[in-house]
């Protein structure tokens, strides 16, 4: 994720900046943690719902490995496929996040700090 | 020019992004912001907004859905994170169509379509008739044209309902349709003239505006429908 690029893309100050990668944060998170569980439940109306929603956020920050388990996932769920291979994606994509996660958190320390 | 709109998506990290890139641009006001079409359905008034951003996924309702249950379908810009709603869009008579994520540069491009949509279809101010005079009970009075919902010819003279009070006067309902701006009144039927943004309901050859049921000849059926992007 490149900072300077963002800002171009959304044409913003770093304040907005920062808000909406916290957002992110905080959605990614949320969202993360609901896929696991309808997983769990073999709720697939609920991962492919999530997955969507989360494929929105993701691609504005660009990050192509988390789009293609997105989609993956998407199709997945709604096919009804294999629950094993619905489980291991979805771990896939929460080490992912982890990783995102601490990405985006130090983004926002980078702001900050020169702010 | 100032537009209204809304924006109905259940992506609320989009919705800030939008609702940030509409905060720099003078001449679209953002009305309000639904996560949940439902809500939408029950809290806009679509007589009040210009056109809306609507997302074509969304859990419950999608996007052509909600349109379809709409009477009176406002222009929209298409927004989806899909490409394969393009299709949707030109049969939908939309302004423009955004692939998310959607870029600043790309949103302006967007505004300056909006702007042009508006410009071409939106007749100028300075050219509405605003209010009419009539001769009730003896006394000329002064209509404000947009106040007026339905006009009905009786049998010896035309009766205007206007803000929830009606008024007789003798003019004939041909000249009276003359002096409204025809681009928002529509004779639906011999008897009767109705303002198009203030019609509730459409159910076949009926119309209902403030819970009253007008008659739809078949003859203006079908550019009644036309006229209110009813598919």
């Amino acid at each position: 994720m490149n900072i300077q690029e963002l800002k171009n893309y959304l044409n913003c100050d770093d304040a907005f900046l920062l808000s909406i990668m916290q957002k992110f944060i905080d959605e990614v998170i949320e969202i993360t943690a609901i896929i696991k569980t309808a997983t769990n439940n073999k709720d697939w109306v609920t991962v492919k719902i999530n997955a969507h929603k989360m494929l929105s956020s993701v691609r504005i920050f660009e990050m192509q490995e988390i789009i293609t388990v997105l989609e993956k996932l998407e199709i997945e769920a709604e096919a009804k496929k294999n629950a094993d291979i619905i489980k291991k994606d979805v771990e896939k994509l929460s080490n992912l996040i982890e990783k995102v996660i601490y990405d985006v958190r130090a983004g926002l320390e980078e702001i900050k700090a020169v702010k | 020019m100032q537009l209204k709109c809304a924006i109905i998506d259940d992506d609320s990290l989009f919705t800030k992004v939008i609702e940030h890139y509409l905060s720099t641009v003078d001449v679209i006001h953002l009305d309000g912001i639904y996560h949940n079409p439902a809500e939408a359905l029950n809290k806009i008034n679509f007589n009040e907004i210009d056109f809306l951003f609507l997302d074509m996924e969304m859990p419950d309702i999608d996007g052509i859905s909600f349109l379809n249950s709409l009477t009176v379908v406002p222009p929209v810009v298409i927004v989806s994170g899909k490409k394969t709603y393009g299709v949707d869009a030109f049969e939908y008579n939309a302004i423009d169509y955004l692939h998310k994520p959607i870029s600043n540069a790309r949103f302006l491009k967007s505004v300056n379509k909006i702007k042009s949509f508006f410009e071409k279809t939106k007749i100028p101010e300075t050219s509405i008739q605003q209010n009419i005079f009539i001769k009730h009970e003896g006394v000329h009075i002064r209509l404000i044209v947009n106040d007026i919902n339905i006009i009905r010819a009786n049998d010896n003279d035309v009766t205007l309902v206007a803000n929830g009070k009606s008024y007789k006067t003798h003019l004939r309902l041909k000249d009276i349709y003359e002096m409204l701006p025809q681009t928002e009144f529509m004779q639906v039927h011999r008897s009767f003239i109705v303002q198009l943004s203030k019609i509730d309901k459409v159910d076949g050859e009926v119309i209902e505006i403030n819970g009253r049921t007008i008659p739809v000849s078949r003859t203006y059926l079908s550019e009644l429908y036309e006229r209110l992007r009813i598919k």
